[in-house]
């Protein structure tokens, strides 16, 4: 049976590993959400130097797994004479990878946009940084809002591979009370519970701001 | 707001109502069907007590528990999985025994069967760089950042020690190279689990104190689908402590 009382004993557990893990996903989607927008409006562009670079970065971040992406960031990062702790350090790997995603995302979202609007907008005598910033990004976004939540909500879950440098975040968690009571079926069950929490939570968030921008769209 | 919430709730049921259906049915057949069969977990990462050499999973507990099958009369056959899997799979009854270098305590208890320990003893170190000076007592590990590996006593232990900041990493060889890169002032372990690393490196470049007092006891876990095995495992176990085949198997891995 799942044993409510030994979740109620390590709930402070628990608790303190869904904030870490919290923490994570909010900082690398932030990291994620602004570096890969900027990659995706480069992506988008017309340097081909820049965008060259860009698919070497998201080559790189998308074709190696995080897990030794994290591994890399903890353990090279002090070689190079930057010392941040584990926790920086994973939540860093996270959020570039993250962005790698993103800005492929933001990218597709920048094609809908029709070259005849950016035309206009530039025969009106706006600069490209201007095009970009109030005619084809708040398009671009719109679109491409669904697909960042789902990207937002893989980070939450990815957020446990954290675990495998000392992180201690909820899967952590989860490891440290395992070990400590071998009642493995309570703890996975628990773990489930709060992950889907933090999920629901976020596809909620990103629901209602969907909701806003169709608003601001049709007003 | 309903209609978000809804979902969720059946999720969360489905959820439970699996769970509870996966327990009844654990509860109600034994998983082994052959009564000739011993099926024993094992993480084989953990040498001496259980490890990979020439594509075969051999160790200190590998032979102890051969052994035990051989004199109950019953055919053995090892599960190698990670240390996580085992203990579900131990619960739903899918393996018997563990095998891996275990050590019981109260808590556990509650939940899996244990032997009595066949090897006690095993004393905890500090390992640091031969770089830092000395340890002289625990509390010179205060603020500074502890390997342990997950799970085992070293953990345990450390746990309940206030000042040092600990670091849960998976095996042995993560505990090295995290104190290598210095990515972490000390290593914590039981001396039979990282004696491998030390007979293939040496011990010069590093500072070993003995922590006083705290000792690694290891037994045999049991699934509690399987509790006849318990008093048969136990016995073949004493029988082997009386007539020096543990003393025999204990030479043969180096362990004192």
């Amino acid at each position: 049976m799942i044993d409510f009382n030994l979740i109620l004993l390590y709930l402070p557990n628990l608790l303190s590993g869904a904030w870490i893990t919290l923490q994570i996903a909010a900082i690398g989607c932030t990291i994620g959400i602004f570096f890969g927008t900027i990659l995706g409006v480069i992506h988008a562009g017309k340097n081909k130097l820049l965008r060259w670079c860009v698919t070497v970065y998201v080559t790189a971040f998308r074709g190696t797994p995080m897990l030794i992406q994290i591994a890399a960031a903890v353990l090279l990062l002090p070689q190079l004479g930057i010392y941040i702790s584990d926790f920086w350090a994973a939540t860093l790997a996270i959020g570039f990878n993250s962005s790698a995603y993103i800005s492929q995302i933001i990218r597709s979202g920048i094609d809908f946009v029709g070259t005849g609007q950016i035309e206009a907008a530039k025969v009106l005598g706006m600069s490209s940084i201007q095009v970009t910033r109030y005619i084809v990004l708040p398009q671009a976004i719109r679109v491409v809002l669904p697909a960042i939540g789902n990207e937002l909500i893989t980070l939450i879950k990815e957020s446990s591979l954290a675990s495998t440098v000392g992180v201690m975040e909820l899967s952590k968690q989860a490891n440290y009370i395992k070990n400590r009571t071998f009642d493995a079926l309570t703890i996975y069950f628990a773990v489930a519970v709060f992950y889907l929490i933090l999920t629901t939570l976020l596809s909620f968030g990103v629901h209602l701001l969907e909701k806003k921008m169709r608003y601001h769209a049709e007003n | 707001m309903m209609k978000k919430i809804f979902p969720i709730i059946i999720v969360l049921i489905l959820l439970l109502i699996s769970s509870l259906l996966i327990w009844r049915s654990v509860g109600k057949h034994n998983v082994v069907k052959d009564e000739n069969l011993l099926i024993v977990g094992t993480n084989a990462e953990y040498a001496p007590f259980s490890f990979i050499e020439n594509n075969k999973i051999v160790g200190f507990d590998i032979d102890i528990i051969t052994e035990v099958a051989h004199r109950l009369g019953k055919k053995i056959e090892i599960k190698d999985m990670p240390f996580d899997a085992l203990l579900p799979k131990l619960q739903f009854g899918d393996i018997q025994i563990i095998a891996a270098g275990i050590t019981a305590t109260p808590e556990k208890a509650k939940k899996v069967l244990f032997t009595k320990p066949h090897l006690s003893g095993d004393q905890l170190i500090a390992i640091t760089l031969a770089t830092n000076p000395p340890i002289q007592n625990l509390k010179d590990l205060d603020g500074k950042e502890v390997v342990v590996n997950e799970g085992y006593t070293a953990d345990l232990y450390m746990s309940t020690v206030s000042g040092p900041i600990i670091k849960r990493l998976a095996s042995p060889a993560e505990g090295f190279l995290a104190l290598n890169h210095g990515n972490a002032y000390a290593f914590v372990a039981a001396k039979s689990s990282v004696q491998p690393y030390f007979e293939k490196y040496g011990t010069k470049s590093f500072n070993i104190f003995l922590i006083d007092g705290v000792h690694d006891n290891y037994s045999f876990a049991i699934s509690k689908q399987y509790p006849e095995l318990l008093p048969a495992v136990q016995q073949a176990v004493d029988a082997m402590e009386q007539d020096g085949t543990i003393a025999a198997f204990k030479q043969k891995w180096n362990l004192s």
